[in-house]
C-alpha cells in the first residue's frame, strides 16, 4: 500500500462509480473487482517474513440475488468515504455505520442493519482502492495502552507516558505521523503482553521503569492501531519486541499477528508486521524451568485442538522450533495463562520469569 | 295327506313380496335414506331421465342428418338443383339439432311447513301444518281446526271446541295463544326440520306418448333403458328404477301422487297424470287425467312429485352442487335451477356442439359369466350355436366360431337351449382361452377434455387447468374410458375438490368406497410439486380433480351407484390419466415458479436501485435524475417486458 494524497484517493473512489455508470449505460452487469481476503489468497512471503495478499479476486456483482445488496452497500460506503475525505473529517467505523444506516425508501429493509455488515465492506475498499483506513479518515475504537520512558506528541500535545500512573497511555485509532510523534524515548525493548491484567500487574511493580523498556498490551487480539504503533516503535526507534502471551494456541497466534500480520488484513501487514518480533512465553520449556505447579495446568478442550491444528499447517509455523512448541503442547494436552505466574510469587513475572528470560535470550 | 305339519304353518306365512314392495323396506339401496339425500335423488333421477330423453332426440335428428348428408355427397356431382334442396334441408336441421340442445328447468319450492307445537314443560302437544296452496291445519291436543290462507304471519280461528291465535315471531316461532273449555294455555310452533317440497324437473325432451307415462314412472324396473343381457349402451340410468323409486319415495312419505305432463308435438295437446303405485303390484294407479293447457313448451315432459326432505342450500351435497357439476358434465345442456327461496340459477351451455350418440353393443365374449351365457342360451332366438357365436356377440365372425366350438367338442348345428349346464361351462372355458378381438369402442361417449376445459375454466375459474381423454380400455368385456381433468389455483378454493362422474352423472356420495378415490389416493402428488400429507390421500391446495368413467356398463359397488367398483384395469386407467394431468400441472407450477423467482430478482435489483442511484450520483458528481434514468434503461435492457410489467 502506498500513500496517496487525498485528491488521489477521491480520484480512485470517483473510478469505481465512473466504471458501474458506464456498465449500466452499456446494459451490462457491473462488478467490482475485489482482492480475495481469504487464507485461500495469502501466502507468507519468506524475504519480509510478513504475510502478503495473493492477487485473487471476487467479482461483486450488482445483477446478481446474492451480491445486489452487498454491491450497493459498498457503493455507498464509496461514496460516504469520499464525502468524508474531501470534509477532512474523521469517524470511528461505528459511527460511519451509522450515517449510512436507514430504512430504504418504499420497504421494511434497511441498507445496514449492523456494524457487521460495513466494517468487512471497508476492508473491501481499502484493498479495492489500494489504500489502507487509516488514510481514509476511519478509525476503530482503540483499546490498546502504552506505558514506558518516552514523550509522545499527540495531535500537537505533548505526552509524558511515563507520568500517566495505573492507566497508561490509550493508544488512539490513529496512530499514523501525522497525528502522533515520537519524541525522547529511552527505552532498551518494547515488550508486548497478551493480557491487560498482566500489564497491569506489571505496570504496578514499574517492570518498565526497573528494566527500562516500553509496556505495550493488545488486550487480547490487538486491532490495527497497536500493530502499527509497535511497528513504528520498531521501525523509527529501532527496539527489539518482545511478546508475552498465554501457553495456548490462541495466544500463539497474537504473536503471529503481531510478528507477520493476519490473514484477513494481510494488506496491512507491510504497515504493521515486526518480523523480528520475539516470542517469550509462556512456551513449553518453561514449564519445566520454571517448575510451573500442576494446579495452573488447564486441560485442552476440542476448540483448542482444532485451533491448533490449523496453527501448525500455517506457512510461517512450519519453522523448526515452532512445529517443536506446537507438537510438545499438543502432546502436552494443558494450557497455561500468563496471569499463572503469581501462583509462584506475586511478583514472580516482573521480578523472576521476565529478567531470565531476555537475559538468558530464551525465546523463540 | 297331513295339512297340519310345521312347513304348512310356515307356508301360510310364505309369499312372494312385490319390487315396490321390496324397495319400500329396503330405501337405502335406491338413495332414500335420510331426507337430505332423499331430494338430492328425486332431483338426480329426474334430470338423469330428462338429460337421457333429451339427447334421443338430438341423436334422431343427427341421423337424419347424416343421411341427408350421404344423399348430398352423392348427387352433388350428378344432380346439382337436388343436392342444393338436400343442403339446405342440412341447414336446417343443424339449426334445429342447436334448438333441441337440452333445456331443463329444476325447480324445488317448499310444499309445506311443519310446527311442532310444544308447551311450557317441552311436552308436544300438537302440530301446525302451513301448505303453500292454503291448505292449512292446525292440531292441538287431538282436536283441529282446517284453514285456507296464504302467506300466514298471524291468524286467528275458533270452532266449537277452540280458539287459537298465533304470531309468528323473529324467529320464525309462532307464539300460540289456545283456548278450549275454559282453559288457556300458552304453546310455541317450532318448525321441524323435515319439511315437505315439491321437486319439478322440466326438459325440452321428445316426451312421452300419454299411454306410457304411467308405466315409465309408476312401474319399477321398467323402461328402455333395462339393459339386454351382457351387452348395453352407455346411459345415465342403467335399471329403469330411479324415477319411479322417486315417485314411490314422494307415495310413501307424503301420500300425494307425482304429477306427470308432457307434450310430444306442437299438434298434440299436452296430457297430464296425476300418478300413485300400486305398491303391491307394482302396477301405475291413475288418480287423475288430462290436459295441461299451461304446459307452454312445444315438446317435452316435466315431472312434479312432492316428498319429504331436507333441503341443503349449499356444499357437497347440495342440489345446487349437483346440478353445477352435472352442467360441467354435460356442456351441451343448459340448466336453470330454482331453489325453495325462489333464487334462480342458470347454468349455461358451454358448448352448442351436441354429444356423440353411443351405440348399442352386444355382448363381448370375454368377461361374460356363466349365469349370463346360460340365460342368453335360453332366450336367444337364434336356431344354431353358430348364429348364436356370431350374431348374438361382438367380435365372433363364422371361422372364430367354428374354432371355439371345435374346442368344445360341440356341433354348430345343435339349438343353443339345448345346451347343458356342463357344456355351457366348457363353451365358456374354450371361449375364454381364445383370443378375441377387444370389443367395439364407438359404443361410447365421453365428455371430451376440451369441452371439460372449458366448463371447468367458465365454473371456477382457476389459474390452471388441463384435461385428458384417455383411449378406450376393456374391464371384462365392457368398453370404458377415463377422462381426467386437473383444475389449479386462481378462483378454486383451498379445500382440495374431487370431482367424480359415471356416465356424464355426477357422484355425490360414498366417496370413500370409490375406485375414483382409491386411484387419486395412490398417486404420489408430491412427485409433481403439491403437498400431499404422507404421500397418501388427496392432495393439498387450490386444486380440483375431475374423472369421468363412462362405460356400456359402469361397475357400480351398489345399487344407489354412488361408488365404481375397484377393477385394477380401471385403477390403472385413472391412475395414468391423473398422471398424465399431474405432469402438465408439475410442468405449469414449475415454470409459475422460475417466473416468480425471476420476478423477485427483478424486484430485488429494484429495491436497491433508488440507493444505488444516489450514492453513485453522488460519488461521480452527476445529477442524479439522470443516473436514474441510466438505471432505469440498464434494466429495461436486460429484463425487457418483465421489468416492465412487474
Amino acid at each position: 500500500m502506498i500513500m496517496l494524497t487525498d485528491k488521489e484517493i477521491v480520484e480512485r473512489l470517483v473510478k469505481i462509480g465512473i466504471k458501474v455508470l458506464d456498465d449500466l449505460k452499456k446494459g451490462e452487469n457491473p462488478a467490482l473487482n475485489i482482492p480475495l481476503r481469504s487464507l485461500r489468497n495469502v501466502y507468507y512471503d519468506e524475504n519480509t517474513g510478513l504475510i502478503k495478499l495473493k492477487d485473487s479476486f471476487q467479482e461483486r456483482y450488482y445483477f446478481n440475488i446474492g451480491q445486489s445488496k452487498k454491491f450497493m452497500q459498498t457503493i455507498l460506503i464509496a461514496d460516504r468515504i469520499k464525502w468524508l475525505v474531501e470534509q477532512n473529517k474523521t469517524l470511528s467505523i461505528r459511527q460511519l455505520f451509522y450515517t449510512l444506516k436507514h430504512t430504504i425508501p418504499g420497504f421494511k429493509e434497511n441498507t445496514f442493519d449492523s456494524q457487521d455488515e460495513s466494517d468487512p465492506i471497508i476492508e473491501d475498499i481499502e484493498v479495492l482502492i489500494n489504500v489502507l483506513r487509516e488514510n481514509l479518515n476511519l478509525f476503530a475504537s482503540s483499546k490498546g495502552v502504552l506505558a514506558g520512558p518516552m514523550t509522545i506528541i499527540d495531535s500537537g500535545d505533548e505526552i509524558d507516558i511515563s507520568k500517566l500512573g495505573s492507566a497508561g497511555y490509550g493508544v488512539p485509532g490513529i496512530v499514523e505521523p501525522d497525528v502522533i510523534k515520537f519524541k525522547d524515548c529511552s527505552a532498551d525493548y518494547v515488550l508486548v503482553v497478551e493480557k491487560d491484567a498482566v500489564w497491569a500487574r506489571l505496570n504496578e511493580d514499574k517492570y518498565w521503569k526497573k528494566n527500562n523498556c516500553l509496556l505495550l498490551t493488545g488486550k487480547g487480539q490487538p486491532s490495527r492501531a497497536e500493530r502499527r504503533i509497535l511497528r513504528r516503535l520498531h521501525n523509527e526507534l529501532k527496539l527489539p519486541v518482545y511478546v508475552f502471551t498465554d501457553m495456548d494456541p490462541w495466544g500463539y497466534y497474537i504473536y503471529s499477528v503481531y510478528k507477520q500480520g493476519s490473514i484477513n488484513l494481510a494488506y496491512f501487514s507491510e504497515k504493521s508486521g515486526v518480523p523480528n518480533a520475539k516470542f517469550l512465553g509462556f512456551k513449553m520449556s518453561d514449564v519445566k524451568n520454571f517448575e510451573m505447579p500442576q494446579d495452573s495446568f488447564i486441560k485442552m478442550g476440542d476448540q483448542d485442538y482444532k485451533r491448533l491444528k490449523e496453527l501448525s499447517s500455517y506457512a510461517w509455523f512450519q519453522t523448526k522450533e515452532w512445529q517443536k512448541e506446537l507438537k510438545e503442547l499438543k502432546k502436552f494436552g494443558n494450557k497455561i495463562e500468563q496471569d499463572a505466574l503469581v501462583m509462584k510469587g506475586i511478583e514472580f513475572a516482573a521480578k523472576e520469569y521476565l529478567p531470565k528470560k531476555i537475559e538468558n535470550k530464551d525465546w523463540i | 295327506m297331513n295339512k297340519d305339519t310345521i312347513a304348512h304353518e310356515l307356508a301360510k306365512a310364505q309369499k312372494s313380496i312385490s319390487v315396490a314392495e321390496f324397495f319400500e323396506k329396503n330405501r337405502h339401496l335406491l338413495g332414500f335414506d335420510s331426507p337430505i339425500k332423499a331430494i338430492l335423488t328425486c332431483v338426480k333421477e329426474a334430470v338423469d331421465n330428462s338429460l337421457d330423453a333429451s339427447e334421443e332426440i338430438i341423436f334422431e335428428l343427427k341421423r337424419r342428418a347424416f343421411k341427408l348428408y350421404k344423399e348430398y355427397q352423392s348427387l352433388k356431382d350428378k344432380n346439382i338443383e337436388k343436392a342444393k334442396k338436400i343442403k339446405e334441408k342440412l341447414n336446417d336441421l343443424k339449426k334445429e339439432i342447436v334448438h333441441v340442445l337440452p333445456d331443463i328447468e329444476v325447480k324445488v319450492s317448499e310444499a309445506q311447513e311443519e310446527f311442532r307445537i310444544i308447551d311450557k314443560s317441552n311436552t308436544r302437544r300438537g302440530t301446525l301444518v302451513l301448505r303453500k296452496n292454503g291448505n292449512n291445519t292446525i292440531r292441538i291436543d287431538d282436536k283441529e281446526l282446517k284453514f285456507e290462507r296464504q302467506r300466514v304471519s298471524s291468524f286467528k280461528l275458533k270452532n266449537i271446541e277452540m280458539e287459537v291465535s298465533a304470531v309468528k315471531n323473529n324467529k320464525g316461532e309462532y307464539v300460540i295463544e289456545y283456548s278450549s273449555e275454559n282453559i288457556k294455555e300458552k304453546f310455541i310452533g317450532k318448525k321441524t326440520s323435515t319439511t315437505r317440497y315439491v321437486v319439478s324437473v322440466q326438459d325440452n325432451g321428445p316426451g312421452i306418448v300419454p299411454e306410457q307415462i304411467p308405466k315409465i314412472f309408476c312401474k319399477l324396473l321398467y323402461g328402455s333403458k333395462f339393459q339386454s343381457l351382457g351387452g348395453g349402451k352407455q346411459s345415465r340410468g342403467q335399471q329403469g328404477i330411479g324415477i319411479s323409486a322417486a315417485v314411490l319415495y314422494g307415495q310413501l312419505t307424503t301420500g300425494m301422487p307425482a304429477y306427470v305432463v308432457s307434450r310430444i308435438s306442437p299438434k298434440d295437446p299436452a296430457v297430464y297424470y296425476k300418478l300413485l303405485i300400486d305398491t303391491l303390484n307394482n302396477n301405475p294407479e291413475i288418480v287423475e287425467k288430462g290436459f295441461d293447457d299451461n304446459f307452454s313448451l312445444e315438446h317435452g315432459t316435466r315431472v312434479e312429485i312432492e316428498l319429504e326432505g331436507n333441503y341443503l342450500s349449499s356444499g357437497d351435497k347440495s342440489i345446487f352442487e349437483f346440478l353445477r357439476l352435472t352442467s360441467i358434465a354435460n356442456p351441451y345442456a343448459k340448466i336453470t335451477f330454482i331453489d325453495p327461496f325462489g333464487k334462480k340459477t342458470i347454468f349455461q351451455r358451454t358448448t352448442e356442439k351436441p354429444p356423440k350418440e353411443p351405440l348399442r353393443v352386444k355382448a363381448h365374449p370375454h368377461g361374460i359369466e356363466i349365469g349370463t351365457l346360460q340365460r342368453m342360451a335360453k332366450t336367444t332366438d337364434k336356431r344354431s350355436l353358430l348364429s348364436f357365436l356370431t350374431q348374438d356377440f361382438s367380435r365372433i365372425g363364422a371361422s372364430k366360431a367354428k374354432e371355439i366350438l371345435k374346442k368344445s367338442k360341440l356341433d354348430p348345428r345343435m339349438k343353443p337351449s339345448e345346451l347343458t349346464r356342463n357344456q355351457v361351462e366348457n363353451l365358456l372355458k374354450k371361449i375364454q382361452n381364445t383370443n378375441i378381438m377387444k370389443p367395439p369402442t364407438d359404443c361410447l361417449s365421453p365428455i371430451e377434455h376440451e369441452a371439460i376445459i372449458k366448463e371447468l375454466k367458465a365454473e371456477f375459474e382457476p389459474e390452471f387447468v388441463t384435461a385428458i381423454t384417455r383411449e378406450p380400455s376393456v374391464y371384462r368385456g365392457m368398453p370404458f374410458q377415463i377422462e381426467v381433468a386437473i383444475a389449479y389455483g386462481g378462483g378454486l378454493k383451498e379445500e382440495t375438490r374431487l370431482i367424480r362422474f359415471a356416465n356424464k352423472v355426477p357422484l355425490m356420495y360414498e366417496r370413500g368406497a370409490c375406485a375414483i378415490t382409491k386411484a387419486v389416493s395412490d398417486v404420489d402428488w408430491r412427485r409433481y410439486g403439491l403437498s400431499q400429507s404422507g404421500g397418501k390421500g388427496l392432495p393439498q391446495g387450490k386444486i380440483a380433480i375431475l374423472v369421468h368413467i363412462c362405460s356400456v356398463w359402469v361397475p357400480f359397488t351398489s345399487e344407489s351407484k354412488a361408488a365404481i367398483a375397484s377393477y385394477p384395469i380401471i385403477l390403472k386407467e385413472i391412475k395414468l390419466a391423473l398422471q398424465e394431468c399431474a405432469r402438465q400441472l408439475n410442468n405449469y407450477l414449475r415454470k409459475r415458479h422460475r417466473e416468480q423467482r425471476k420476478k423477485q430478482r427483478i424486484n430485488i435489483f429494484v429495491k436497491y436501485s433508488t440507493e444505488l442511484v444516489s450514492a453513485l450520483s453522488r460519488l461521480t458528481g452527476k445529477n442524479e435524475e439522470e443516473v436514474e434514468v441510466i438505471m432505469k434503461d440498464c434494466l429495461t435492457k436486460r429484463y425487457g417486458d418483465d421489468y416492465v410489467n412487474r
